[in-house]
Order: C-alpha cells, then sequence, then structure tokens
C-alpha cells in the first residue's frame, strides 16, 4: 500500500521535516519524491492550478517587447525590441513626478498604514468581553466591502466642498475648509481613506494569529506579576512577529503599486503633478490608447523590483533571525 | 452549474505552456500581411454610398430637415404600418455584441419581450451585452480571442477607439459594398432610410465595412431648469458673455447649495460656443487648425478663469465623477450645458413627480451677444455594427436582413414592437395612443439591439406634444447655424490610440490654470505637449485623406 | 510563534467572570480604560456614520434627496423602498444571487482545500520540490499576467461562457498559500512526528491534526477566498457571454456605472428610474449583506485559546 510505504518513509526520517538545513539526513531526489509523494499529491491541484492560471499567461508578458495588436496575436504582432522600456531611461518628468509620488506614498503607506490593523488588533484583543470584541469587529471591518468609488464618493459627500460638513460650516457662518481637491492635502487623504477602508479587515489576520496564543501563557505571567502591558510586549507581539514580518514583505514585493483605482478616481481635482503615480502614468500614457505592451513592459518592471525587494527583506530577516517568506 | 468537459489531456496539453501560448498567439487568421495603405483616400473615394430613400410611410408632424433637424411626432402614430414584409430570418441563430446602458434584461427563456422578437425576426437572437463603461476592455479581448459575434458594435466614438481599425476591418470583418452600395441597398429599405451624412463613418479599405447607427445631428442639447431661471429672475436665453456671467452669478448661492454648473466642461462648451471656437478642428484650404491651437480657446480659457473666480461653478466641478445628471435633478445646479440630447426624455421621467421642474433648452449667443453663436453639429454615429466574415453569402443576406428589421423606422410596426414590445404585456395605451412601458416592459425590453441597427433619431416625448415643438424649434434654430467637424468620417489611427492619453493630460493642464494653481503662460507649453504627443500626428493623418481628396466621399 | 510546548484538544472552557474577563485578569485602571473607550468609540462612528448615510440614501425618496442638494442625507424621511423593488424587478438580481452564492460555496470550498493541499506540502520543509514551489508562489505574487492572456487561457482551455471560468482562473491566490503555508509552519512539529511514529500518512495528518489546529487561518483564508468569488466581476464580464448566467457583482455593476456617463446614449422611452443615488446605495446594501452574514459564523473560530491548548511538554 503506498499509504503506507510513505508512513514507513516518514518513520524512518523524522527529522527531515523538523530543519531542512540539517545536512545529514537529505535523501536524494528520487527517494525523496518517493517518500514525499503522498504530500506531493495533496498539493498537486493547486499546483497546477498555479502553472496553469498564472504561468501560462505569464508567458504573455513577453508582448512587452511587442507593439502588440490584439487583432494579431503575439505571433503576428511586430517585435520592437525594448521600445516599450523606455520609459525607464527617457527620464521624462512626468515619469519622475509619477515615480516620487510612488515611492513617497509606499513609505507612508508601509510606515503609517500597515501597522494600523496589528494596533487595532491589539486594542480588540485587549477588551475582555468575547461579545463586544466581536460586535466591534463585524463593524470595523465593513468598509472593506465598498468599492473605491463609493468610498471615494463617500468621501466626497460627506468632507467635499460642498459636502455635508461645509454645507453645515457655511450654513453657520464658518469659513469652509477645503481638504478634498487640494493637492498638498492629496497624500493625507489616500492615507486616511486607505486605514478607513483597509484597517478593520486588516485585523482578521492578527486577530487569527492571536487566537493561536496559549491562554496559559498569560495566566502564567499574570500569576507571576506581569501587567497587561507586559504580557503584550512580551507574549503577544512575540507570537505575532513571524507573521507581521512575512505580510511586510509581501507588502513590499508591490512597493511600486499604490492604490491604482483610487487615485485615478480622484485625479481630476488635485491635477496630475500631485496625484501622478506609476500606475496612473502607465495608464494615462498607454491604456487609455490601448498600448498593451507598455502596460506589460511596466508589469515587468514592477515585478523584477518587487523581487529585489523581497530579496533584500527577506535577507534582512533572517539576519535577524526570522523566518521570513522563504528560508535559506 | 453546466459542468465542463475538462479532461485530463486537456489539462496536460494545458500545462505544456509554451505550446499552448503559441497556439494562442497565432490564433487569429493569417491572410496577407499588415497592409496600412489599403485605406487610402483614393480608394474611399472610390466607395460608392448607399443611396438614401426616405421612409415615406408616415407623415410627421413636423419634418425634419436636409441640414439634420429631426422630424418631430407630436404622439405616437395610430396606425403603425409594416415595413418588412418578410420574415427576415431562416430559423437557426445570429449573434450580436454591443454595449448597453440599462441593468440587464432577463435572459430570452424568461423574457417574452426576447422570445416575441426572435419569431419576428425568425431566429434565435444571442446576445452579449457589455456595460458602456467595459466595453473597450471587452471589445479587445474578444478581438484578440477572435471568438466573433456575427454582429459587433464598435467603442462608441468618432472614429471608433479601435487601433488600427482598417486593418482589423479587412482582415475580421466584412465588405459590405457588393450588398449596401447605390441602389443595391434597396433591398434594405430600412438601412436605405439612414442619411448619408451617417453612412461616411463606416467607408474605410475602399468599402462599406458597417452599418453606421445614426444619431442626430445636433449632438448635444443645453439643458437648463426653466424653473429655476425663472425663480431667479433672468432670462433663459442670456445674450453675450456679460449677461451669462451675471445669469449664472444669479443662479448661484452656496449657503442654499445652489451653482449655475456642475462640471467644468458644462460652462466651457458654451463659452467655446460663444468666442466661436472651432468645432474640434477648423478647415482653411486642406490645412486644419485644432480648437487647442486658436486664439479663442485661449479666451475661452480666461473666461473659464473668471468663471471659476466667481464661484458659478459647483466646488467640485473638476472631479469627473460628479454625479451631474443627479444634481441636475435636485436643483442644486441650473444648467447643464454638455449632455447628450437623448437626455431629454430621461430628464423629463425622472422629475416626472417634480411639479416645480421646468425643463428648457439655452440657445447660445455670440460674445457680444448680437447673434447666435455658431452650432457644433455632432458626428452622427453612435458606432458601426461590424459584421463578421461568413463563408455563405446567403448567411450574409439573412445577417442584413435582421438589421434591416432592427433599424425599421418611427412608428412601423417593428419599431413599436423593437421600443415597446407587445401592447397589454409590455405597454399600454395611453388615451392619446402613446404606448406606455409596463413593470414587464421596462425590465424586459432593454436589449441593446439599438446599437446593432437603429433607424434616424425621431423627436418624441410620450404623453407630452408641446415638447415635440418646442424641440424641434431649438433644433431648427440652432442647426441652420450648425458647422461640421471637418474631419468627421475620416479615420485617424493617432486619434483612436494616443489622442486620449495627450488629450487628458491637456485638460488635467487647463484645469490647473482655471483653478490658479498654474499661471496662464502654462497653456503655451500644454499646447506644445499635446501637439507633440498627438496633435500633431493626427493633423498629419486627417490632412492627408482632406488634400487628396475632397476628403470621404459625401 | 512561541507555541513551543503545546498539545491538542485542550479545549476545556475556563472559568471566566460574568463579563467575560478571565479570573486571573485584573481590572484596567480607569485612565486605560477610558482611553481604549474613546479610541474605539472613534473608529466606531467613523465607520457608522457613513453606513448610516448609505443606508437611509437607500431608502430615501427623491425629495429627500432633492433638499439634500443631490446628495447623501442623515435621514430618509420616510421609507420609500422604489430604489429595492427596481433593483430586485424582473429576477435578474435574485437569480444572480443564487448563481453568485453557488459560486462563492464552491470556489471558496475548491480554494480551501487546494491552497491547504499546497500549503502543507510546502510547509514541511524539506519535502520534495517545495523549495523551487515556494519560489514560484512568490513569483505568481510579484509578477502578474495580462488581460487578454488571460482570457486566451480560458478560452483555449474551453471554460468561455462556463462557471468554471469564474472560478478556477482564481482559485488559487498565491499570497493566501504563503499565509496558510506559514501558519502551518507554526505548529508543534512534536505532533507530526508521533503521528507518524503511529503510522499515519500525511494525508491522514493533514485531516486529523493540521486542520483541525488551523480553523483560524482556515476562517480567515476562506474569509478571504469567499468575498474575492463574491465580489468579482470583471472576470464574468470577460468570460461569461450569456446574461443569464452573470454573477451579481457584474449585474449590479450595469446599474452603478452606466448612468453616471457624461452624454449618455440612453435613447429612448423607458420608465423613470428611483433617484439615482437612492438606486447606488439600495444596491450597496444589497451586494454586501449576504456576505456579511458569513462573518459571525467565522468570528467563532477567532475565539481566544480554543485551537491550541496548552501541553506540558
Amino acid at each position: 500500500m503506498a499509504l503506507d510505504q510513505t508512513s514507513k518513509r516518514l518513520q524512518a526520517e523524522p527529522i527531515d521535516w523538523g530543519d531542512s538545513s540539517a545536512p545529514a539526513a537529505r535523501p536524494r531526489r528520487l527517494a525523496r519524491l518517493s517518500r514525499d509523494k503522498l504530500l506531493v499529491l495533496l498539493g498537486l491541484p493547486g499546483a497546477v492550478a498555479l502553472l496553469l492560471f498564472q504561468y501560462v499567461p505569464l508567458l504573455g508578458n513577453v508582448i512587452a517587447f511587442q507593439d502588440y495588436q490584439p487583432y494579431l496575436g503575439i505571433g503576428e504582432s511586430e517585435w520592437v525590441g525594448m521600445e516599450n522600456f523606455s520609459f525607464l531611461w527617457e527620464a521624462n518628468p512626468a515619469f519622475l513626478t509619477a515615480l516620487y509620488n510612488t515611492l513617497v506614498l509606499t513609505v507612508i503607506q508601509t510606515v503609517l498604514v500597515f501597522p494600523v490593523p496589528l494596533a487595532l488588533a491589539l486594542l480588540l484583543n485587549s477588551l475582555a468581553g468575547e461579545r463586544l470584541k466581536r460586535l466591534l469587529q463585524s463593524i470595523l471591518y465593513l468598509p472593506h466591502f465598498l468599492s473605491w468609488v463609493i468610498v471615494v464618493s463617500l468621501f466626497q459627500q460627506m468632507l467635499g466642498n460642498a459636502g455635508m460638513l461645509n454645507t453645515f460650516l457655511l450654513q453657520n457662518g464658518f469659513p469652509i475648509v477645503e481638504i478634498i481637491g487640494v493637492p498638498e492635502l492629496f497624500k493625507a487623504l489616500l492615507t486616511a481613506q486607505v486605514i478607513w477602508k483597509d484597517a478593520g479587515w486588516g485585523t482578521i489576520i492578527f486577530l487569527a494569529a492571536i487566537s493561536r496564543i496559549d491562554q496559559e501563557q498569560y495566566e502564567a505571567a499574570a500569576v507571576d506579576g506581569a501587567n497587561a502591558w507586559k504580557r503584550m510586549w512580551h507574549i503577544t507581539l512575540p507570537s505575532i512577529k513571524g507573521l507581521f514580518i512575512l505580510l511586510l514583505i509581501l507588502r513590499l514585493g508591490n512597493s511600486l503599486s499604490v492604490g491604482f483605482e483610487q487615485i485615478i478616481l480622484q485625479q481630476g481635482p488635485v491635477g496630475l503633478p500631485a496625484s501622478e503615480v506609476l500606475d496612473t502614468f502607465v495608464f494615462n500614457n498607454g491604456i487609455v490608447g490601448g498600448d498593451w505592451g507598455l502596460s506589460a513592459a511596466v508589469g515587468l518592471v514592477k515585478g523584477v523590483v518587487g523581487v529585489l525587494l523581497v530579496i533584500g527583506a527577506n535577507k534582512l530577516a533572517h539576519a535577524f533571525g526570522e523566518k521570513g517568506v522563504y528560508e535559506k | 452549474m453546466s459542468p465542463v468537459a475538462f479532461t485530463r489531456r486537456q489539462v496536460l496539453a494545458g500545462a505544456s505552456g509554451t505550446a499552448l501560448l503559441m497556439g494562442l498567439g497565432l490564433s487569429g487568421c493569417s491572410n496577407g500581411s499588415k497592409s496600412a495603405e489599403t485605406n487610402s483616400v483614393a480608394v474611399n473615394n472610390a466607395a460608392v454610398l448607399p443611396t438614401y430613400i426616405p421612409y415615406t410611410g408616415l407623415e410627421p408632424d413636423l419634418p425634419g430637415t436636409e441640414e439634420g433637424v429631426d422630424p418631430a411626432f407630436r404622439n405616437f402614430p395610430s396606425e403603425n404600418p409594416r415595413s418588412v414584409p418578410e420574415t427576415p430570418g431562416r430559423g437557426g441563430s445570429v449573434s450580436g455584441m454591443a454595449n448597453i446602458y440599462y441593468a440587464v434584461p432577463p435572459g430570452p427563456d424568461r423574457n417574452t419581450y426576447w422570445q416575441g422578437l426572435n419569431e419576428r425576426l425568425g431566429t434565435n437572437l444571442e446576445l452579449q451585452m457589455v456595460s458602456n463603461a467595459d466595453y473597450q476592455q471587452k471589445f479587445a479581448t474578444t478581438i484578440a480571442g477572435n471568438e466573433l459575434p456575427d454582429m459587433l458594435q464598435t467603442p462608441n466614438g468618432s472614429p471608433p477607439p479601435v487601433a488600427n481599425l482598417p486593418q482589423l476591418l479587412q482582415r475580421r470583418f466584412t465588405d459590405l459594398s457588393e450588398h449596401l452600395s447605390g441602389d443595391a441597398i434597396k433591398d434594405y429599405p430600412n438601412l436605405a432610410n439612414i442619411p448619408t451624412r451617417t453612412w461616411r463613418s463606416s467607408v474605410y479599405n475602399g468599402g462599406i465595412y458597417g452599418i453606421p447607427i445614426p444619431r442626430g445631428a445636433v449632438g448635444n442639447y443645453h439643458f437648463i431648469r426653466k424653473d429655476l431661471f425663472d425663480k431667479a429672475g433672468v432670462s433663459a436665453e442670456p445674450k453675450g458673455y456679460e449677461e451669462f456671467l451675471e445669469t449664472a452669478k444669479a443662479l448661484t448661492d452656496p449657503a442654499q447649495r445652489r451653482w449655475a454648473f456642475s462640471l467644468w466642461n458644462q460652462p466651457r462648451t458654451v463659452l467655446g460656443r460663444m468666442n466661436g471656437e472651432p468645432n474640434v478642428w477648423r478647415e482653411e484650404g486642406g490645412n486644419l487648425t485644432h480648437r487647442y491651437e486658436t486664439e479663442e480657446y485661449a479666451q475661452t480659457l480666461n473666461d473659464m478663469i473668471a468663471f471659476w473666480k466667481a464661484g458659478v461653478m459647483h466646488p467640485d466641478s473638476f472631479n469627473p465623477a460628479q454625479p451631474f445628471k443627479q444634481l441636475f435633478n435636485a436643483g442644486t445646479v441650473a444648467i447643464n450645458a454638455d449632455d447628450g440630447y437623448p437626455g431629454w426624455t430621461q430628464y423629463i421621467l425622472d422629475n416626472q413627480d417634480n411639479e416645480e421642474f421646468e425643463l428648457g433648452l439655452m440657445p447660445v449667443y455670440n460674445r457680444d451677444g448680437s447673434d447666435l453663436a455658431p452650432w457644433h453639429l455632432g458626428s452622427g454615429i453612435f458606432s458601426i455594427t461590424m459584421i463578421k466574415q461568413q463563408d455563405d453569402p446567403e448567411r450574409l443576406k439573412e445577417i442584413l436582413r435582421v438589421l434591416n428589421w432592427l433599424a425599421a423606422p418611427f412608428g412601423t410596426e417593428e419599431y413599436l414592437y423593437r421600443l415597446f414590445g407587445q401592447e397589454g404585456v409590455d405597454h399600454e395605451k395611453d388615451a392619446d395612443g402613446n404606448p406606455v412601458l409596463t413593470k414587464t416592459g421596462t425590465t424586459n425590453t432593454v436589449l441593446p439591439i439599438r446599437y446593432l441597427a437603429d433607424s434616424p433619431y425621431t423627436i418624441y416625448q410620450p404623453g407630452r406634444p408641446q415638447d415635440a415643438d418646442y424641440q424641434h424649434a431649438y433644433q431648427s434654430q440652432a442647426i441652420p447655424t450648425g458647422i461640421e467637424n471637418p474631419v468627421v468620417g475620416l479615420f485617424s489611427n493617432t486619434a483612436a490610440t494616443d489622442n486620449a492619453p495627450a488629450d487628458k493630460k491637456f485638460i488635467d493642464g487647463a484645469n490647473e490654470i482655471v483653478q490658479g494653481r498654474q499661471p496662464f503662460s502654462q497653456l503655451a507649453e500644454l499646447v506644445a505637449a499635446w501637439r507633440s504627443e498627438a496633435g500633431d500626428k493626427m493633423r498629419a493623418e486627417y490632412q492627408e485623406q482632406l488634400q487628396t481628396g475632397a476628403g470621404a466621399p459625401r | 510563534m512561541s507555541t513551543d510546548q503545546a498539545t491538542i484538544g485542550d479545549d476545556t472552557v475556563r472559568p471566566e467572570q460574568a463579563n467575560g474577563r478571565p479570573v486571573w485578569m485584573e481590572k484596567p485602571s480607569l485612565l486605560v480604560q477610558a482611553l481604549k473607550f474613546i479610541a474605539l468609540a472613534i473608529s466606531v462612528a467613523l465607520v457608522i456614520i457613513p453606513f448610516w448615510s448609505i443606508i437611509a440614501t437607500s431608502l430615501a425618496s427623491q425629495e429627500t434627496i432633492n433638499a439634500a442638494a443631490g446628495g447623501m442625507v442623515m435621514w430618509p424621511g420616510g421609507i420609500d423602498l422604489t430604489a429595492y423593488q427596481a433593483v430586485l424587478s424582473g429576477g435578474v438580481v435574485t437569480r444572480a444571487m443564487i448563481i453568485s452564492i453557488l459560486i462563492t460555496v464552491v470556489g471558496t470550498l475548491l480554494s480551501l482545500a487546494t491552497t491547504a493541499g499546497l500549503a502543507y506540502w510546502l510547509s514541511r520543509s524539506g519535502s520534495f520540490g517545495s523549495k523551487p514551489m515556494v519560489i514560484l508562489l512568490l513569483g505568481a505574487v510579484l509578477f502578474s499576467p495580462g488581460l487578454i492572456p488571460n482570457y486566451l487561457v480560458v478560452k483555449e482551455l474551453g471554460l468561455l461562457d462556463s462557471y468554471w471560468s469564474l472560478i478556477l482562473p482564481v482559485m488559487i491566490n498565491a499570497f493566501n498559500v504563503i499565509v496558510m503555508r506559514a501558519f502551518f509552519q507554526e505548529l508543534p512539529q512534536e505532533l507530526f512526528e508521533s503521528a507518524a511514529i503511529d503510522g499515519a500518512s500525511s494525508a491522514t495528518i493533514l485531516v486529523r491534526i493540521v486542520l483541525p489546529l488551523s480553523k483560524a487561518v482556515l476562517a480567515v483564508i476562506g474569509l478571504f477566498y469567499a468575498v474575492a468569488y463574491w465580489n468579482a466581476f470583471f472576470n464574468a464580464l470577460l468570460y461569461i457571454q450569456t446574461t443569464d448566467k452573470w454573477p451579481m457583482a457584474l449585474v449590479l455593476r450595469t446599474f452603478v456605472v452606466n448612468q453616471t456617463t457624461i452624454g449618455g446614449d440612453q435613447l429612448g422611452p423607458a420608465e423613470a428610474l428611483p433617484p439615482q443615488l437612492s438606486l447606488q446605495m439600495a444596491i450597496l446594501v444589497i451586494a454586501v449583506v449576504p456576505i456579511l452574514l458569513v462573518y459571525p459564523f467565522l468570528q467563532r473560530h477567532f475565539a481566544k485559546g480554543v485551537m491550541i491548548g496548552a501541553v506540558k511538554g
């Protein structure tokens, strides 16, 4: 029986499941396959789907080197070499502005936005009542279900120059507060919207991780005299550090993508210098005109940058003794 | 759920990615190389347009004119003659894809209107409907996948925003000249009822490559809330720039959340006409000047600065997502100067419960108010319907007969069914004989067949005979002053591709100037950027066509 | 994570006080309580107010909306259900809702099964092929294929106009696999060793040990998938040709996007639509409510301490 064999192998080499860096027990490839075949079989449907629906279409990115025309297909579209990548070295000011805005937003979103769900999760977790906690969480994750179109229009309705807030001020003789449509405040506005929409949603994964922490650890710590703050610092945070770092690395991998839909919807009032990011630059310069090659080219560049950032961040994580996304 | 035959072999075949992808890439049929030259002026001029044979079966209350005033009916004709004596289809099915502006209707098995339509057409009409916002992307993938329906609507626009449209047409779609040129169109009398002006836009590669969806020459209406004008005590016909600005000021009261305009393009359109801007392009001796390059445009931009400063524009006017129709219905803004003329019907319906609401149309005078400003005529088409290459000429004729049925003129039996469905089910007749859609009819009749073939526009507002006179009078006043966009009917690949992003950047920059974030002097730079990114190329492509011949055949 | 010493199955209910606070937990100071209260009250208000306004507007009549200058209202001023009636009439939306529910249920189950299988394989470090596969997963997070290649693959597989085109292409989300793998890796290794010694196969270990211990992450990833299936409209737009097969997200989209078009071509007669804004908000409510109902069922899996009980090593 295959099952039996597999399990026997497993019995024989249990150590291999522990630490892969242990060089002693590294069987030959075939032997490992035969040992792990049931394991591989379990993962195979997912792996096939990934290859078929992610990697096969990824081959289509060769159109980055083409003047791709849908009616000609890849076979007949003209090859244009690196022409679609010319935005990289032409260094036109509009592109540089877009790059600058993208980087600033990435920094803001990584430093200011990314930790918010964690903080909120910790706050929720510190509440005693389970029912209250669930209720609050159910409320806070609601905005995630609104599309960006709706979120943007809600902000407009509430805070716009003719919105509820300003109408109230105007009708009561106060000067209006311009929030939306002010280039200087645009990045702050984007940040506020992102937090509003997704902070509650982001708590879910942290709460799941926190739920796995052994309650007895808390109890023991409490008995030892650790207060709530210390328990959080010494038990909760270390327990979810790995996950936090993992998510952070994945976020870095997508650094050059910052809220395309959110931004494109709001460019009109503030103008391009304040609002253009890489994705909108591509959209405004190519996609609107059906330039498929350009969009593929930018996708490739973003992917390559993502790869570099992930490798770097992962190395850094390893240096600090963390697992990161993949092992050494 | 319908399970798919998803065999192991297919999965394995799929997994060998390269082979699959190459197969995909080459799946487009290949007959001949890229040939941009076939769409030259000379060949296009040689194309013979269909003979125009207007439908005479019904007499409109107010006749249309050669210049393009739409005919008008005060009430729906009580007699509805048949315009197509024979069932067009031969059984089987015909497929089509078009954009839709409404929520989708129920499918044919639960939609008696659709079933009745199939019966009348003598074929199963298989329709793919795509909301207009997503149509371009769906169109591109449909082309790339070469999974074409028999009848395919181009995305809305003139020229249609499709890269290399002439080459695409040549490879995948049918040259209909043999069936439609000259008197050949007499076999399809309802298609012959489409004015010559609109057919020009379907000529490519020297042939007729589609059925145009005709639209009125008037293009846009300058809608106003007449009731709000009256309340503010201002004339609904402001003469000249000063009076227009004063009128706008009188209509504005931010504390009451009232403004004259909701979006930047509303005053822009009016001011542009006032200042004598060209209708997009101006042609002088075969040379083209774009609106953006003119003195008049600079003047308009200056005026816009004044309007913005005067506070007569809604503070969120530069937000393109501004729900301008909603603001107009709510009375938050009083002038909606840049909206398609079919909006009339929708505004009337939206406000039928609002007693105060009075819809009006505003004439535009020139800057000093001495005379009417020239009207900017519309392109005359919504889109064109292309027909997939067919192996069997009989089948092609069947498709054309189906389109002929769908193009049945206003008031005919076919038209009545096409728009209002079955009496007693989809519509009821009111006291004056006007069909009024029932709940069922409202849901069921919104098939986007009017984007596959349509009759020329006819003014008619159910239950409001006075509206027919009002609109007809407005059109009769405006259209004689009209100027054409000289490039209508010509195809420029740059216009279909690069112009959209360049234009967006230009408008964005111009709006920065209006809001005072950039100096006025920035305009020159904007124009230069627009010219180098799209403008000059577009001009060259159009000029070549204008200069070599008399443009497209007229 | 610090679950090195752990055993399974300790889900005894701990003694709690009436307010839900375990006996060992001290009562927080008044200041801390006040700060927490303020922070949470503000967060909740920031969410509740706009949502209240969405519901109020969905019920408002045109007059009420006109009085608010065409904007959203905080008070509907009478209940007007025409917007809901307009959306639900004709049965198109109800049918689409059933389709969406089916796709979401079937899709989420398939996604969870394949994701768990893949994550389990890759979580066993040193297992055959796991390293290159992890790299491939990361690649899938970082690089995205274009619209047209996706379409062509679906077409070549014969999936056009089939419900499977809405499930299979998005069945595996690399991000979710990576996260689930990380959770699996945190499970105490001793469990596997002892199970293997007892003669359990990988499949048995997955089903008997890994999954029961991972309810929280399964709930989270399941929710991620479910929400993605529920909200997806774009694949349906591209792959589904028959409108009768459209999922709800796409049907509702036609209500919203179409009527905001500048210079729209709404030719011909139609019935008066309910106020634009009410309609939009009603659609929002209809679209969001079903998926919201799922959440409370998943939430209990996040409850503290029931997943992995402590073991004294």
